[in-house]
């Protein structure tokens, strides 16, 4: 399957945080060719095992989708309703929506806003809030089956655009398609670690998944992928490669300098970003498992993160599994 | 000079994942005084020493290595760095100070545009840190970058000074808590103790109290006493009852702070046991800050600690003031504290 | 049930100062758990032992919201500052019990009317004080020194099907939990009663408590809102008298979607009414437990309760009952 495929299939699949069961399909099915073992931990996360030395390296990638949940609904089918993860409201309004119901059933639904002539005179021109909006959910004939914790994500489906992919939930799906990339890669090469790709859960909320991953699997070294703000005026464009985290707290001095020089020597183009405490993705966590766990974070620059039409290049998603792929191997060659 | 030592801490530069530095001074300090140390993987030195095998438990002592400070994350065009925090530090400290940047403590200043050009109507506005510039004599990004590059830690460069009762340098917060674990360990090299003592000189406190629970999973203490730095408000602009703590009424005992009610019988324990040695003390008396107990409390099954505290005025600024004598009394009630042992029989 | 439930309420036993409550706890079920024990941070801990080898673990926190003396003036009034979120509005005309058996009033300050009212729009601790009815410093001191610690001093009223007290947040569940273990007589699993300590000031006790237990399945029991009052937040649906809520999620944590299936499963299979839940704001010790180690499914039984962290929280009292029999169908069906 290409990359471009694999991409979009996991926008499109439905994760929200705490039910990422339909994006671990999509996730075994690609990766299983390349691992030895698959399963999933008593907490939610997807790991796929390749043994190799005894160097034990854990790659961490969070599949959960920012998306909401429906927490009242009245007799006439105007629900309300709660983020799962973080959501900024001027995003959602005027979207079209998924309710997947506990009956198994898909139904239909429309965020809608007050009317403009219909406001307050002192409000018009806010944007309004959660509590101001709702879903409509009148138009399915039997709406009276949805009901409190009901899951909602927003109907968008991915497409291609010159190089280039824009769906919803490529945070931080985008990345795991690059794990997956490495598990691939790492067939090129005789001298290879033993590789957790850890598929998490619940990063939106506060990582709890990676959290629980890290304690139990005692890695050597931990790496975080997540996506970063595409901003020229932080240095940081789509298309010139995998991002590389200075640390900082949170990040391995000793390993940074080790894939620093490794990227450099073997010509791999690669952008840099700073990391003053915790960097807000998996690797705050993973750090502090157990005894203490090495971390790096590589990051996926990305565009209009938490919106339905987040932008990443295909060629940085390549570039980064092989980055890592080759640094993997350069690891055992030389250690 | 009263406290040579302490004031050579305070002079290293050892800013949140960057305390290499402070850690290996100490690390000099405790050689032939302890049976064993280490460093883990973030940078924790972490020392052992036995007691006579009578008690088989474990005390740990803690200090934080870690100072607040900044770190770069852009070279200008026109050869300035612009720079984020690390740790607490409000922008408002910054302006017109000298700093030290990256590993060769490279000196620059911060800035800010001149008092006749700037707007009346927002002159007492406090500027956004990423307004702000260090500025080392570039006059163009090509020269910068040779010496530079985004992530350099960035260090206050101010000197230790004595005056009087008092002592004013960077970084109280948290070698004065350094400083008193190493004197509670000279005090141990002629005094024996039945249970082993681990004295864990930890990183990263200031951006989440990220380096003591993985110290203290190490060690696996039944207790802890923690030695951390702590605000005085006790200035003309805040009523009494607002100050927290104050300069030369002695060590500071703290009952609760953020995420955490410390452990009561280790907190009466400190209390008798000051009282008893008419060490005077005063109480913590506002519910604000956290320290490392809070971590401690939340790692492995739990682990019970007391807090004391050297009073400091100002503290995550460039300068910092203490009383030596509360510093002294801090060290005094932890050496007994460590000799009689009575922490550990909760 | 009722005198049980009032036992506890009338406890005052503030974060960090559980001594009271546990004593009283022990006593009510020491004779019916197979191994009861005290962890190192005071939580309370106790195994009814099944047969399945699996282990399920309920949570109820002990500790209640207080304030703690942080200064004694001359002329012997009080300063306070809280343990646990205790709004200064809510302190306004209550009375406080401390610890040392002395009994306070909150005033507050104003020296002009204008200055009142501006106190009055963003009230803080700086600008209350207690009373203890003292005239010196040296009586206050004798009466309540600095570091002493206190609670709402408001008794259980018995309204018949609704019941009211200070401190049903969490006692309430405690309640539960004691009355569950006196009625399971056939569990399981092995099941652990934790009575969790300090949760008011930041989850500590559920961080650590499962360490050592690491349980299969943990359900934190706590209070929920109540927004069934006049004009009360429209995004949230549950109501008392409408059963114990199960929780989707709060701000805390999302619970684990086995957790929540398994009691709406065994709930439906006994006729026990439920409603499910979506919290706006706040969290329980379900995310101390998930947190744990490498990670732990949970969820969250809540008791909806109106008036949440006043002196008078009211609960139903048949919400309570299926509460218990929610936990005890659930302890004897098993994991």
């Amino acid at each position: 399957m290409s990359v471009n495929q694999l991409l979009m299939d996991l926008s499109n699949s439905f994760g929200p945080v705490g039910y990422e069961d339909e994006v671990h399909g999509v996730i075994r099915e690609a990766i299983e060719p390349y691992v030895d073992d698959i399963y999933t931990d008593v907490i939610g996360n997807l790991i796929a095992v390749k043994r190799g030395s005894n160097r034990r390296i854990g790659l961490f990638t969070h599949i959960d989708e920012v998306s909401l949940v429906i927490s009242n609904i009245d007799d006439r089918g105007f629900a309300r309703f709660e983020m799962l993860g973080g959501v900024d409201p001027k995003i959602l309004i005027s979207q079209r929506v998924k309710i997947r119901c506990r009956d198994g059933k898909e139904r239909r639904g429309v965020i809608g806003m007050l009317a403009p002539h219909l406001q307050k005179q002192s409000s018009r021109g806010d944007v309004p809030s959660f509590d101001e909006l709702f879903i409509d959910t009148s138009m399915n004939p039997d709406f009276e089956k949805i009901d409190i914790g009901d899951l909602v994500v927003v109907d968008f489906e991915a497409f291609e655009m010159n190089g280039k992919i824009s769906g919803k939930s490529l945070d931080d799906r985008a990345c795991a398609a690059i794990s997956i990339e490495v598990a691939k890669e790492m067939a090129k090469y005789v001298n290879c670690p033993t590789l957790y790709f850890v598929f998490t859960t619940r990063e939106e909320v506060g990582a709890m998944g990676a959290k629980a991953a890290a304690e139990e699997l005692a890695l050597e070294l931990g790496v975080a992928m997540d996506v970063t703000h595409h901003s020229k005026e932080d240095n940081i464009e789509l298309g010139k490669g995998p991002v590389l985290t200075v640390g900082g707290p949170n990040i391995h001095k000793e390993y940074f300098r080790k894939i620093e020089d490794y990227a450099k020597d073997h010509g791999h183009s690669f952008q840099y970003d700073y990391g003053p405490g915790h960097t807000g993705t998996d690797a705050d966590v993973v750090q502090l498992a157990g005894s203490g766990t090495p971390t790096l974070l590589l990051s996926l620059p990305q565009m209009f993160m938490h919106t339905p039409v987040e932008v990443v290049q295909v060629s940085d998603v390549v570039n980064s599994a092989r980055l890592l792929s080759g640094f993997f191997s350069f690891l055992e060659e030389v250690e | 000079m009263k406290l040579e030592r302490l004031s050579r801490l305070c002079e290293l530069p050892g800013i949140s994942g960057f305390e290499e530095k402070v850690a290996s001074f100490i690390e000099s300090q405790i050689e032939g005084k302890v049976d064993k140390s280490w460093k883990d993987s973030v940078g924790n030195l972490i020392a052992l020493k036995k007691g006579n095998g009578k008690s088989q438990k474990r005390l740990m002592l803690l200090a934080h290595t870690d100072e607040v400070g900044l770190m770069t994350k852009k070279v200008n065009e026109d050869g300035t760095l612009s720079f984020t925090n690390i740790g607490g530090v409000d922008p408002r400290v910054l302006m017109g100070k000298k700093v030290l940047v990256g590993d060769d403590l490279i000196p620059g200043v911060i800035g800010f545009e001149a008092i006749h050009t700037q707007e009346r109507a927002t002159l007492l506005t406090t500027p956004k840190m990423d307004k702000l510039r260090i500025y080392l004599g570039y006059s163009k990004r090509e020269e910068a970058q040779n010496n530079h590059r985004l992530g350099d830690p960035v260090f206050f460069s101010t000197k230790y000074e004595e005056v009087g009762d008092f002592a004013i340098a960077k970084a109280f917060d948290d070698r004065t808590g350094c400083e008193v674990l190493l004197r509670v360990l000279d005090d141990l090299q002629s005094f024996s103790l039945d249970y082993d003592v681990y004295f864990a000189w930890v990183v990263q406190e200031e951006v989440g109290l990220r380096g003591s629970g993985i110290a203290a999973t190490q060690i696996k203490p039944d207790a802890a006493l923690v030695f951390e730095n702590t605000t005085a408000g006790d200035n003309p602009e805040l009523p009494e009852y607002r100050w927290a703590t104050s300069l030369g009424k002695g060590p500071v005992l703290t009952f609760a702070h953020n995420g955490l009610v410390l452990d009561k019988k280790i907190f009466e324990t400190i209390v008798d046991t000051a009282r008893t040695n008419s060490i005077e003390f005063q109480y913590k008396s506002r519910i604000a800050g956290g320290t490392d107990a809070a971590r401690l409390a939340r790692t492995m099954s739990g682990i019970p600690a007391g807090v004391i505290s050297t009073p400091s005025r100002y503290i995550h600024s460039p300068v910092s003031i203490i009383n030596t004598n509360d510093f002294l009394g801090v060290a005094k009630l932890a050496s007994l504290l460590v000799k009689e042992g009575k922490v550990l029989s909760r | 049930m009722k005198e049980l439930i009032k036992k506890l309420v009338e406890i005052s036993s503030p974060s960090g100062r559980e001594d009271a409550i546990r004593e009283v706890i022990t006593q009510e079920i020491k004779d019916h758990v197979d191994e009861i024990k005290v962890d190192p941070l005071g939580s309370l801990i106790a195994l009814k032992k099944g047969k399945s080898g699996k282990k399920l673990l309920f949570d109820a926190h002990m500790d209640e919201i207080g304030v703690v003396v942080t200064h004694v003036d001359d002329k012997g009034f009080l300063r306070i500052d809280m343990i646990g979120g205790v709004s200064p509005y809510r302190l306004l005309g209550a009375r406080i019990i401390f610890e040392t058996g002395a009994h306070g009033v909150v005033g507050v300050e104003g020296e002009t009317m204008k200055q009142a009212g501006e106190i009055m729009k963003s009230l803080d601790f700086d600008h209350i004080y207690v009373d203890v009815g003292a005239t010196s410093r040296e009586e206050a001191e004798k009466l309540s020194p600095v570091g002493t610690f206190g609670t709402y001093d408001a008794g259980f009223i018995d309204l018949g099907s609704r019941l009211v007290s200070k401190a049903m947040d969490d006692r309430i569940a405690c309640a539960i939990l004691v009355q569950t273990i006196k009625e399971l007589e056939t569990p399981k699993d092995d099941v652990y009663f934790v009575f969790a300590v300090q949760e008011e000031v930041g989850l500590v006790g559920a961080s650590v408590a499962a360490f050592d237990i690491m349980p299969d399945m943990a359900i934190a029991v706590d209070v929920t809102a109540g927004p069934d009052t006049p004009k009360s937040f429209k995004r949230m649906g549950f109501k008392l008298g409408g059963g114990p809520t199960i929780k989707i999620k709060d701000q805390a944590s999302v619970s684990s979607s086995k957790v929540v299936s398994r009691l709406k499963e065994v709930a439906d299979s006994r006729s026990i009414p439920t409603q499910y839940e979506v919290l706006i704001f706040g969290g329980t010790d379900a995310r101390g437990y998930q947190t744990t180690g490498r990670g732990i499914p949970v969820g969250t039984v809540s008791v909806p309760t109106r008036y949440v962290h006043s002196p008078n929280e009211m609960v139903d009292y048949k919400d309570v009952l299926d509460s218990v029999r929610l936990l005890k169908a659930l302890a004897e069906e098993g994991i």
